[in-house]
């Protein structure tokens, strides 16, 4: 009996299969909500290493580092910024900024930073469930009492099924019974696309979901538009919310418009009444990310394929919004895969991503002439006036002096940590 | 790079088969014809393969090609070594085969159980080789010239990697996955030895 026991065991190990996985995941640092917010505060400058939303007010450039904070970059001499300081937002992708105050969201909330002094910033108020959809953020649902505050890098190795039908011994002796992998990669925040604001005291990018309009602040979710007002400043107050259908990605004011992105089309807002954003008009395209910015006449749409943004379109589209209630389409260009993108007068900048920054001259919108195309560097998002333009590319926030088109320079870089 | 070790095979035999023939008669040239039924943990699946080499008394040796069909179809190349025991023409014999186990994997979805959903891309992800290794025992049933009806029974190891590379859905950045697939079957073969 026991030789034909240890018969069948080494006959078994004989004959299975070993299948293992070799993979990386990121695990939550959790903190309680009190130290998380004890720390925004301004701390040692930090290395970039993801940058996302980019934000200009005076001689200071609020960089988005996403998901982490906000770094603090006094850009005062242009041609040598110094990354002065570090303000730890978990959860942060968005931030606007009117007067001093300074509006990032920090998961489901929002917080208002007094900037009046960039080195020395001071919490004003935190306003709680602005965003309630990012109560379940990259995969994990927030616990109320708790914050990602950071994750750390993993490597592990697992068993996995290794495939087969079904073989003559798994019934005898038992087989590999795991599941088999299956593995979604859902869009993830970071990368969703946005569009430029501007706010009587600074400027944001071009793939901003955050944008002021006088008294009122205007973030867009996945589905929705929520207005908080900002009369007082340092006290936010939650206004609304309007609901606007799905995959909505990016937020652009002009002439008391808003301008909104999403997956399949660009939607037109009337903010007359800032409260009530009445719905103007549609322009539907094919699926893919858009982030958009207009002008008296036209809007300007980039369309991108990638991971969230599915879709298979590379193009700018151009639109004619005379009449505000049916937008058309003037002329698609080719791009290759357009981001962010920023209008200076007749200037139309445009983040063809690994294919560089394309300055046009778009006095003719149905002949944009290409002036300049900046190649190797990978580029996200532009900032544009007056003839300096602030680039974020993958690696690194580079700024570049274009006054002259046929001259267009480098003026400085801030190199991305590897 | 497949077809460099298939050729080098070829020549290697064909190296020994002319030595052989100059030298004397006590070597002499076999080729061993089997399919097999692969008997493992997940899947019974089939295989083929051909050994050719030289016989000098009881012991053989010889490079061999196959078709492993087993989970993820593969082409193993291997060097053969095998013995025959005592002097009748009915015999037992042991062999042993080592070598590489090329991938040439095929209809992956329909086989396989990992695929990633990457944003509209299902990624199989890239192949890559491991190694083969075959011992067992097997009654030669003789016929003239040394030939005759050949069956085994072995326990046949095969090894290949996957990796897998996509985006990750937190940070947006590449990572890449590794597959380790060492699987080990029961093989029963019957074939015939030239």
């Amino acid at each position: 009996m026991t030789s034909s026991l240890a018969l069948l065991f080494v006959f078994n190990s004989c004959v299975k299969d070993t299948c293992t996985r070799r993979y990386t995941y990121w695990e939550p640092v959790y903190r309680t909500k009190d130290e998380v917010r004890g720390n925004i505060k301004n701390n040692s400058p930090r290395e970039i290493q993801k940058p996302g939303k980019i934000y200009v007010r005076g001689s200071y450039i609020f960089l988005n580092e996403i998901d982490r904070g906000i770094h603090i970059i006094d850009n005062s001499n242009k041609s040598a910024p110094r990354n002065i300081a570090f303000i730890d937002i978990p959860g942060n992708l968005d931030i606007a900024v009117k007067g001093n105050i300074l509006y990032a969201d920090f998961y489901t909330d929002m917080v208002a930073i007094d900037i009046t002094n960039p080195q020395q910033t001071i919490v004003k108020k935190f306003t709680e469930n602005i965003f309630p959809e990012r109560y379940w953020g990259n995969g994990f649902s927030q616990n109320p009492a708790m914050v990602i505050a950071d994750w750390v890098r993993r490597d592990t190795v697992v068993q996995t099924s290794c495939g087969g039908n079904g073989g003559l011994f798994s019934g005898l002796f038992g087989g590999l019974k795991e599941a088999d992998v299956f593995m979604v990669n859902a869009g993830s925040p970071a990368a969703q696309s946005s569009a430029a604001g501007t706010s009587p005291s600074g400027v944001g990018g071009s793939m901003a979901r955050f944008t002021i309009v006088n008294d009122y602040l205007y973030a867009v979710s996945n589905t929705a538009l929520n207005v908080v007002s900002i009369v007082n400043p340092p006290d936010p107050v939650f206004n609304k919310k309007v609901e606007m259908g799905w995959s909505i990605e990016t937020i652009y004011p002009f002439n008391n418009r808003l301008f909104i992105g999403s997956n399949t089309g660009m939607f037109i807002y009337d903010i007359t009444n800032p409260t009530n954003p009445a719905k103007l008009g549609t322009f539907t395209h094919a699926r893919s990310c858009d982030p958009v910015i207009a002008d008296n006449n036209n809007a300007f749409v980039t369309l991108r394929s990638g991971t969230p943004c599915q879709g298979f379109n590379e193009q700018l589209d151009v639109l004619d919004i005379t009449n505000l209630s049916n937008p058309t389409l003037i002329k698609t260009y080719q791009m290759t895969n357009p981001h962010g993108l920023a209008k200076d007068g007749t200037t139309l900048i445009i983040c063809d991503g690994r294919d560089g920054v394309k300055f046009y001259n778009a006095s003719d919108v149905r002949n944009l002439s290409l002036q300049k195309q900046i190649t190797g560097v990978d580029t996200y998002d532009v900032i544009a006036f007056n003839g300096w333009a602030l680039v974020v590319a993958k690696d690194g926030l580079y700024q570049y002096d274009y006054s002259s088109l046929s001259n267009v320079n480098l003026i400085s870089k801030l190199s991305v940590k590897n | 790079m497949k077809l460099k070790y298939f050729f080098l095979s070829i020549f290697i035999s064909l190296s020994i088969f002319s030595f052989a023939q100059k030298k004397t008669s006590v070597y002499k040239f076999h080729s061993i014809n089997s399919l097999s039924l692969l008997n493992g943990d997940n899947e019974v699946s089939a295989g083929l393969q051909t050994v050719n080499g030289f016989q000098r008394g009881n012991l053989f040796a010889g490079v061999g090609v196959g078709l492993d069909y087993y989970i993820h179809r593969s082409v193993p190349l291997f060097a053969d070594v095998r013995y025959e025991l005592g002097k009748n023409k009915n015999k037992f014999f042991a062999y042993a085969d080592g070598g590489i186990n090329f991938q040439w994997v095929q209809e992956y979805y329909d086989n396989g159980p990992i695929f990633i959903w990457d944003g509209g891309f299902n990624r199989s992800g890239e192949f890559h080789n491991g190694i083969y290794t075959d011992l067992g025992l097997g009654y030669l049933v003789g016929m003239k010239k040394g030939g005759g009806l050949v069956i085994s029974l072995g326990h046949s190891h095969k090894s290949l990697k996957q990796t897998v590379t996509y985006t990750d859905w937190r940070t947006q950045q590449p990572v890449t996955d590794l597959y380790r697939y060492n699987l080990n079957r029961i093989a029963v073969k019957v074939g015939w030895k030239f």
